[in-house]
């Protein structure tokens, strides 16, 4: 919903397709491969057993394999998505179907086995509790490789560089999405405790993914106010999501004033990074980098600014005694992560560009996705304005 | 004073505003219309068949002066040209214009 209300109606539809996709190949892509590369069997780099969920066991006592395997394929298909919104609009559909299968079924396995899977990121004490790295810093970098190789939409930029606005054509779609994406993220955050055992640690983490989302987007919303004189909706959502991200990694780990502070610093780096995205000239059209990508890797950074060993993380953060200990080892899987994430979604790009081409024609662009790649128009019988 | 009224595709609005801007044209209104086509089109919705006789255009309206309106004819249709070239041009005499906060009429309300 958010992805489709930042596009133009003449690329809905296909905005759509590409989100209902990447589910449905999530479940295949994850169910074949995906699983088994990231659970199962302990290596350092990868699993090699399981392969279409044959024989695999629950990691964890008291759950049920299909439902572990449930939750982690929905972050799998989460992980894929988010690189949806930021090539939309001048992506093929065909490369995109290439995309979205070979993300969750072998590179986001990867880098899940290095962190949950007994990989050996989790072996140095990595702590990325619900996925600020393994989700959303993977999403967001293969959002920014994919947005820089098919490069700005057609008008996006001037000849001077200077950046147009395109605008998104349905705001009550975005604030809904982003809405849905809250209530959502209860069950990621919350949810990754895997059982109701310890309920002081699930209400701890709904909390602080109350918290921090909810100072996100003031921060947002204040800075736009001051930056560009009046409060922006669509920054503020932004910003409400930055707050989310950045929760994700350090929310069993961290108070709740913690929380407030994480949520505070995504917020005001989500609107900085937007405007870092128009400066480099990389048309990433729903903010899926900054909102991912930056506040992913902040997030994984405050796991070692802000947590403590006694709410459970490896060893106390910089801001409590801890040292750069857990910060280091942070940055460590931050940097092994997402490079690794984003050679090879490059390599994948690359291939799928020079055998069937990733980016759509000027003419194709220009009437709009909804009709050229499906046919169908997502606004039949409106009047609008589907070029400016 | 004529009135010069353009039907084109939305593809090519981006080119035609260029190319007005480019000739000195900065003033038109521009709307969203449908229009036939010489040829129908087979488009599939839920796996059933529609003949589609309605097609997205723009109709661009611009009032000029006499002496002004074959340069507007020729920068609309270069601009149309970057694409298929596609589209129709009309030119109607206007009687009387008139700009309302001056109160200035004919050539000088253009």
């Amino acid at each position: 919903m958010v992805e489709t209300g930042l596009v133009r109606t003449k690329n809905a539809g296909n905005v759509l397709m590409k989100n209902v996709i990447d589910f449905s190949f999530a479940a295949l892509g994850y169910f074949a491969f995906g699983y088994a590369i990231m659970y199962g069997s302990d290596g350092a780099l990868i699993g090699t057993s399981g392969w279409f969920m044959v024989g695999v066991e629950s990691p964890v006592e008291g759950v049920p394999v299909e439902a572990f395997w449930l939750f982690q394929a929905v972050f799998a298909g989460a992980a894929a998505t988010i690189v949806a919104g930021a090539v939309a609009e001048r992506m093929k559909f065909v490369a995109y179907l290439f995309y979205s299968f070979i993300i969750t079924a072998f590179i986001y396995p990867v880098v899940g086995h290095w962190v949950w899977g007994g990989g050996w990121l989790a072996e140095l004490g990595f702590h990325d509790f619900a996925g600020s790295t393994v989700v959303h810093a993977l999403g967001g970098v293969c959002a920014l490789v994919g947005a820089i190789m098919l490069k700005p939409r057609y008008g996006k930029f001037n000849k001077d560089g200077s950046p147009n606005v395109i605008s998104g054509h349905n705001m009550p779609l975005v604030a809904m999405g982003v809405f849905i994406l809250w209530f959502g993220w209860y069950g990621f955050n919350a949810g990754s405790t895997l059982g109701f055992d310890d309920p002081q640690l699930v209400a701890r983490i709904a909390l602080n993914t109350t918290m921090a989302p909810a100072v996100a987007a003031f921060a947002a919303m204040a800075l736009s106010w001051i930056k560009y004189g009046k409060p922006d909706l669509s920054l503020s959502l932004n910003g409400l999501l930055g707050g989310l991200v950045g929760i994700t990694a350090p929310c069993a780990v961290v108070g709740s004033g913690s929380a407030i502070m994480i949520g505070l610093i995504s917020g005001i780096l989500v609107v900085f990074a937007m405007e870092w995205m128009n400066k480099l000239k990389i048309d990433d059209v729903v903010g899926a980098f900054p909102v991912h990508g930056v506040c992913g890797i902040f997030g994984t950074l405050a796991v070692g600014i802000f947590g403590t060993a006694a709410l459970g993380s490896p060893q106390d953060g910089l801001l409590f005694g801890g040292g750069f200990g857990q910060l280091g080892i942070q940055s460590l899987g931050i940097v092994a992560c997402l490079g690794f994430t984003a050679v090879s979604i490059w390599i994948v790009f690359k291939v799928i560009d020079s055998v069937i081409g990733l980016r759509v024609s000027k003419k194709t662009e220009l009437k709009g996705l909804d009709i050229e790649e499906h046919g169908m128009e997502s606004y039949s019988g409106f009047q609008i304005f589907t070029t400016e | 004073m004529k009135f010069v009224i353009a039907y084109i595709r939305p593809e090519q609005l981006p080119d035609v505003k260029e190319s007005l801007s480019e000739a000195e044209f900065f003033h038109f209104t521009a709307m969203s219309v449908l229009g036939t086509a010489p040829k129908a089109e087979q488009r599939t919705f839920r796996g059933v068949e529609q003949k589609v006789t309605l097609f997205r255009r723009v109709r661009l309206e611009l009032a000029v002066k006499d002496s002004q309106v074959e340069l507007v004819i020729d920068a609309i249709s270069k601009g149309a040209m970057e694409s298929d070239g596609a589209g129709r041009i009309f030119v109607t005499p206007i009687s009387d214009a008139v700009k309302i906060w001056t109160g200035e009429r004919n050539d000088l309300a253009i």
